[in-house]
C-alpha cells in the first residue's frame, strides 16, 4: 500500500512536469485567431554614431532599405539609441508613437484610437572627438527620447523600461519594448526589443 | 556515499581500538584552579622514528598514554601555554598547564619569516585566532578584518570590495596565504572571497613596510593567512551558515518572465556551505575542503544629496549617488598533503580550485565568471639541529571571463599567473644568531584586450630574481636587534634594494620597539603596458619607464603586559616617494589620454592603540584606536579619504559548564568624521582635467552581536546580528561603508569526529 502511494506520487509529479513543459513551450507562438504576433529579438549588428539605421518591419523583420521616405516597407528604425517610425519627416507612412509609460509589457491590453506623434527632427551624436562630441540633426521620433540612458558612473546602458505604442506604415499596431542594449556577448549598441505585433485589423495586443 | 560514510566510521573505529591497547593515563589539570582541562591536544612525538600520534584529554582531562617508546610529549590548549615533557610507554602521569591568556606565546611566522613568540617578535603582530572568528559567525574575511584592526577600512565598489589600512589603499597591502602570494588583483585587491574562512587557524596581521622580506606592495603592511592543519588521525567537519537577505530585488519571479535569469541571480540566497576532512597518520597527512557561498546583490541609494563645487571654477553639481554590490556564487576546493619521508626531509604538495560567479545590476545579457588554480610543492630538510633548507614552488592562475546570458559562450577578459620558485636556508649561531638566506625568482604573466588591440588577448611578461638575508641577533634575554636587505632584479626597471633594521628591548612589564623599513612596489604589468580606450572615449595608456615606487618606514612602539592585560602603543611614519599616478594630455590621434607616470611624493604619520584585558575566565575585552595624519595632497588640497580617527572594541563573556560552551561577543567599529577634497575627471574647454570638491562625511558606528553555543566541543551554533543599530550611510560612495543595514545570520558547526569519539566513549563508560 505504501508503495503505491508512493508510485502515485511520482506519476502524478511527472505529470506535473510535463504539463508546467508543454506551458512553456507554449509561449511566444502567436496566436493565429486574432493576428497577434510576438517577437523578442536582439537587432543584428551595433550601429555606428552618424547616419547608420537598421530599419525594420513587424512583418518581415530587419529590412533593407533605400529610399526611407518613399518606403513603406519598414515600421521603426534604429540608430544607435535614436529611433524612427515610418511618418511625419521620417517617411510616408501611417506611423506615429505614443509612450504607454514604465508599465508592464502585458498590461498594455490594446492600442489607443488616437495620440500617435509623427516624427520630426531630432540630434544625433555624428563622433567623439578631442574637442568633445559633435551632433548632427536628422529626422526621427522624439517619443523615444530617453529609451536607452548611459550611466556615466559605470559607463553602461540602461534602458527606461517603457511600453511604446507604434503605428506601422500601414496604420496597424504594435507595443515595443526596448529591454536592452548589448549584444548576447555583451558588446553595447545591439537594440534588444520586445514586441507585440496586430497583424489584424484589430488593436489588441495581449 | 553510504560506503564512504561507513569507511570513514571504520576508520574512526580502528583509532579508538588502538588506542584502548595502550596503557598509562594522563591527567592534565589546570595549575591555578586544579581543575581538569578537557579538550586539550596533546602529540606524541617518538625520539627515535619520529613518528608522531595526537590525543585529545577528555572531559575529566584525561587521555591515555599512547607512547610505543620514549617519546616527547607537547601538550597544548587556548589560553594556556604550550608544555612539553618526555613520556616512556605505561607511564601515568598529571600535568599542569600554566595559563597564557592572552596566547603571547603563541608562535608566529609573519614578522620575521621564521617561527618566533609573539612576545619576541620585533614587529608588532596582530593576531586572530580561529575561535574568535567561530564563535562570531564571521565567513568574510574583510568583515573580520574591519572589525578587530583600528584604521583598516573596506570601501565596496560595483567591482568588489577595496580595502584600506594605515591610510593606504590596497596597492600597499600584501595578503598571503600560508605565506604565498595570490594572483589576479583589482586596484591592488586581491579576490578576498578566495579565502575560505573555515580553513583559517589564524590571521596575522603586521602593520608597516616588510618588503624587505616580503618584496613588492609589502609597503604599508601584510596580512598573513594561517590555514588549519589536521590533528587526529580522522577528522571530518561541516558545516552551513544562512543569512538574512540584504535585499530582495524581485518579488514573486515567474519562471518565464523576462529577465528571469538576470533577476534570479541578483537574489541568490545568502548562504554558505563547508566541509574539511583531514587525516594525520604517522608519517602522512591530507587535508580536502569543500566551501561553497551565495550572496544576494543589493543596491543603494543615497538619503542626503550630494553638493559639489568645483573649487576654483564656476560650476556645481547636485548628485543623489548610488552604491550597488554584485551577487556572487562562488565554490572551491583545496587538498594538502604532508608527508615525511624520512627525520630529516618534510614534503608537502597542495592544490586548489576557485570559482565565481559574480552577477551585478548591468543588463548587458552576460555576467562574470572568475576562475582560480593554484599548486606548489614544499620539501623541509632539517639538515640538523641547527639548520634548515626550504625549498619550494608556487604557482596560482586567476582569469576573468564573461559568461554570455543567452548563449553560454565564455569570452576571457584576462588572465593573470605566476610562478615563484623560492630556496630559504636558516642557520643557527650559538643560539645568539638566527640567520635567513633566501633566493627566489618571481615571473608574471598577464594576458588582457587592454594590451593595445582590443580586439584580441595580449600578453605580457615580467620576471624578478630576488636575493634577500636577515640576521635576528639576541644579543641578551633583554634585547635583540634584527637587520635584513634585500635585492630585487626586475626585467623592466632593473635592481633595487630594500633594507630593514629593528630592535627590541624588555625592561618588564614594558617592551620598546624600534622599526626601520623600506618599503616598495614595483609597477604593475598594468601600468607598464596599458593601453585602451574604455568605451571609446579616451586612452589609458602605460608607462615602460615607471620606476618603483617606495616609501621610508619607521616606527616606535611600547607594549606593556601584566598577567591579565596586554596594551601596545605605537608611533609610525611613513615617507613616500615616485607614488604611480598620472596626467590627462591629447595624444597624436587627438583622443583624450591618461597617461601613467612617477608622479608624486606624500608622508603621513599615525598612532595605534590596541589593548587585550581578559578580566577573569568569564569576560574579555579588547580595543583599539588609530589616529592618522595623511598628507596626501593634490594642488595643496588634502584627498585623503581615510577617516583620521577611527576605533574599534570588543566585549566577550565565555560561560564553560562540562560539555557546554556559552559565548556572547559584542564588537563595535567607530569611523570618525572625513573632511577632504573628492576628485573628478571633467572636461573644460575640450581637455579633461582635475577638478576637486570638498566633502564631509559624518562619523558612524557599526556594531555587531553574537552568541556561540557549543556542545560536546563537536557542535557549533552562533546566532547574531549584523549592525545592530541598522547604520546606512547617508550619502553612499566609494568612500562610505555599504552596509545595507541591519542583518541576521545563524550557524551550524559540526565536528563529527569530535562527536563520534565523545559519544563512544560515554557509551564505552556506561557498559
Amino acid at each position: 500500500m505504501k508503495n503505491f502511494k508512493l508510485v502515485l506520487v511520482a506519476l502524478m509529479g511527472i505529470l506535473m512536469m510535463t504539463t508546467s513543459c508543454s506551458k512553456d513551450d507554449d509561449e511566444n507562438t502567436p496566436s493565429p485567431v486574432d493576428g497577434l504576433k510576438t517577437g523578442d529579438l536582439i537587432l543584428s549588428r551595433a550601429t555606428e554614431y552618424g547616419e547608420d539605421w537598421i530599419y525594420f518591419s513587424f512583418e518581415e523583420g530587419e529590412v533593407e532599405i533605400n529610399d526611407q521616405e518613399s518606403s513603406l516597407d519598414w515600421d521603426i528604425a534604429f540608430n544607435r539609441y535614436n529611433v524612427r517610425t515610418n511618418s511625419g519627416t521620417s517617411g510616408n507612412g501611417q506611423g506615429g508613437v505614443y509612450d504607454a509609460g514604465a508599465v508592464d509589457f502585458t498590461s498594455v491590453l490594446a492600442a489607443n484610437e488616437s495620440g500617435y506623434i509623427v516624427d520630426d527632427s531630432i540630434q544625433i551624436l555624428e563622433s567623439i572627438s578631442n574637442m568633445g562630441p559633435t551632433f548632427i540633426t536628422t529626422t526621427g521620433s522624439d517619443v523615444f527620447i530617453g529609451c536607452v540612458v548611459r550611466i556615466n558612473q559605470t559607463g553602461s546602458y540602461e534602458t527606461n523600461n517603457h511600453i511604446y505604442v507604434v503605428k506601422t506604415a500601414q496604420g496597424k499596431y504594435a507595443k515595443v519594448w526596448i529591454k536592452g542594449y548589448y549584444s548576447a556577448n555583451s558588446e553595447p549598441g545591439f537594440i534588444n526589443m520586445k514586441y507585440a505585433y496586430q497583424s489584424g485589423d484589430g488593436m489588441n495586443l495581449e | 556515499m553510504k560506503n564512504t560514510i561507513k569507511l570513514l566510521l571504520s576508520i574512526v573505529l580502528f583509532t579508538f581500538t588502538m588506542q584502548s591497547m595502550a596503557q598509562g593515563e594522563l591527567t592534565i589539570i589546570d595549575q591555578e584552579s586544579k581543575k581538569p582541562v578537557p579538550y586539550a591536544n596533546i602529540c606524541f612525538e617518538s625520539l627515535g622514528h619520529h613518528s608522531q600520534s595526537y590525543g585529545i584529554s577528555s572531559l575529566e582531562g584525561k587521555a591515555i598514554n599512547k607512547a610505543a617508546e620514549r617519546c616527547v610529549i607537547a601538550i597544548s590548549f587556548t589560553g594556556y601555554k604550550t608544555l612539553y615533557d618526555t613520556i616512556v610507554p605505561g607511564q601515568s602521569k598529571q600535568y599542569e598547564l600554566e595559563a597564557d591568556l592572552l596566547n603571547l606565546n603563541q608562535v608566529v611566522v609573519t614578522a620575521t619569516r621564521s617561527n618566533k613568540q609573539l612576545k619576541n617578535v620585533p614587529v608588532i603582530t596582530q593576531v586572530l585566532l580561529e575561535e574568535e572568528i567561530k564563535s562570531r559567525g564571521i565567513t568574510e574575511v574583510g568583515a573580520l578584518l574591519e572589525a578587530e584592526i583600528p584604521g583598516l577600512e573596506i570601501h565596496n565598489h560595483a567591482w568588489g570590495s577595496d580595502i584600506k589600512m594605515q591610510g593606504l589603499d590596497a596597492n600597499y597591502v600584501l595578503f598571503l596565504i600560508d605565506g604565498e602570494r595570490m594572483a589576479g588583483e583589482t586596484e591592488g585587491n586581491v579576490d578576498y572571497s578566495r579565502i575560505n574562512m573555515n580553513d583559517v587557524e589564524r590571521v596575522e596581521i603586521v602593520k608597516g613596510a616588510s618588503s624587505a622580506l616580503y618584496g613588492s606592495q609589502a609597503m604599508g603592511g601584510v596580512i598573513n593567512i594561517i590555514t588549519k592543519k589536521p590533528r587526529d588521525k580522522v577528522e571530518f567537519s561541516m558545516g552551513g551558515k544562512y543569512t538574512q537577505m540584504n535585499q530582495v530585488n524581485f518579488e514573486n519571479l515567474k519562471t518565464n518572465e523576462d529577465f528571469y535569469f538576470y533577476k534570479s541571480k541578483l537574489d541568490l540566497p545568502n548562504t554558505n556551505l563547508n566541509a574539511t576532512l583531514g587525516f594525520n597518520l604517522n608519517r602522512f597527512m591530507s587535508k580536502t575542503n569543500f566551501n561553497r557561498n551565495t550572496s544576494d546583490a543589493y543596491h543603494l541609494i543615497s538619503t542626503d544629496s550630494l553638493y559639489k563645487e568645483y573649487e576654483g571654477l564656476d560650476l556645481s553639481d547636485v548628485e543623489l549617488t548610488e552604491g550597488k554590490a554584485p551577487g556572487t556564487e562562488d565554490f572551491s576546493i583545496s587538498q594538502v598533503f604532508e608527508y615525511k619521508l624520512t627525520n630529516k626531509w618534510r614534503l608537502r604538495a597542495n592544490g586548489g580550485y576557485y570559482q565565481q560567479n559574480r552577477y551585478d545590476f548591468i543588463r548587458d545579457n552576460s555576467y562574470d565568471f572568475f576562475e582560480e588554480y593554484n599548486f606548489g610543492l614544499k620539501a623541509n630538510y632539517q639538515i640538523s639541529d641547527i639548520n634548515n633548507l626550504e625549498l619550494s614552488f608556487n604557482r596560482d592562475t586567476y582569469n576573468k571571463n564573461k559568461i554570455s546570458e543567452i548563449n553560454d559562450v565564455i569570452t576571457p577578459e584576462y588572465s593573470h599567473y605566476f610562478y615563484n620558485p623560492k630556496a630559504i636556508y636558516n642557520q643557527a649561531i650559538k643560539e645568539k644568531h638566527h640567520l635567513t638566506l633566501g633566493a627566489e625568482y618571481y615571473a608574471e604573466s598577464l594576458e588582457t584586450l587592454r594590451f593595445g588591440n582590443e580586439d584580441h588577448l595580449r600578453r605580457k611578461n615580467s620576471n624578478t630574481l630576488i636575493a634577500f638575508a636577515q640576521d635576528d641577533f639576541i644579543v641578551n634575554s633583554n634585547f635583540s636587534i634584527m637587520g635584513g636587505f634585500r635585492m630585487d632584479h626586475h626585467s623592466v626597471y632593473g635592481t633595487h634594494v630594500t633594507p630593514k633594521l629593528s630592535a627590541m628591548y624588555k625592561w618588564v612589564p614594558l617592551t620598546f620597539r624600534a622599526n626601520y623599513a623600506m618599503g616598495f612596489r614595483s609597477p604593475t604589468l598594468k601600468e607598464l603596458y596599458f593601453d585602451f580606450t574604455p568605451a571609446g572615449l579616451f586612452v589609458l595608456k602605460g608607462n615602460e619607464n615607471l620606476v618603483p615606487e617606495t616609501n621610508q618606514y619607521i616606527s616606535l612602539s611600547t607594549e606593556y603586559t601584566r598577567d591579565k592585560f596586554n596594551m601596545s602603543a605605537n608611533f609610525y611614519k611613513s615617507w613616500f616617494e615616485n607614488r604611480i599616478g598620472g596626467y590627462w594630455s591629447i595624444n597624436e590621434n587627438s583622443k583624450q589620454q591618461y597617461n601613467y607616470t612617477n608622479i608624486n611624493q606624500a608622508e603621513l604619520f599615525g598612532i595605534e592603540v590596541l589593548f587585550r584585558y581578559r578580566i577573569n575566565r568569564s569576560f574579555f575585552m579588547s580595543g583599539g584606536y588609530s589616529y592618522l595624519n595623511d598628507s596626501d595632497e593634490v594642488d595643496s588640497k588634502n584627498v585623503s579619504a581615510i577617516a583620521p580617527h577611527s576605533g574599534n572594541f570588543r566585549f566577550e563573556y565565555t560561560l564553560t559548564k562540562k560539555i557546554y560552551q556559552l559565548k556572547v561577543n559584542l564588537s563595535g567599529k567607530i569611523t570618525g568624521a572625513k573632511e577632504y577634497y573628492e576628485l573628478d575627471d571633467i572636461e573644460i574647454n575640450g581637455q579633461i582635467g582635475v577638478a576637486a570638491y570638498f566633502v564631509r562625511y559624518e562619523p558612524f558606528s557599526i556594531w555587531n552581536f553574537s552568541i556561540s553555543q557549543s556542545f560536546h566541543n563537536g557542535i557549533l551554533l552562533v546566532v547574531g546580528i549584523d549592525n545592530i543599530l541598522d547604520y546606512k550611510a547617508p550619502i553612499v560612495s566609494y568612500n562610505s561603508n555599504l552596509s545595507p543595514g541591519r542583518i541576521g545570520f545563524v550557524s551550524l558547526n559540526l565536528n563529527v569526529d569530535h562527536l563520534y569519539r565523545e559519544f563512544s566513549s560515554l557509551l564505552s563508560k556506561k557498559k
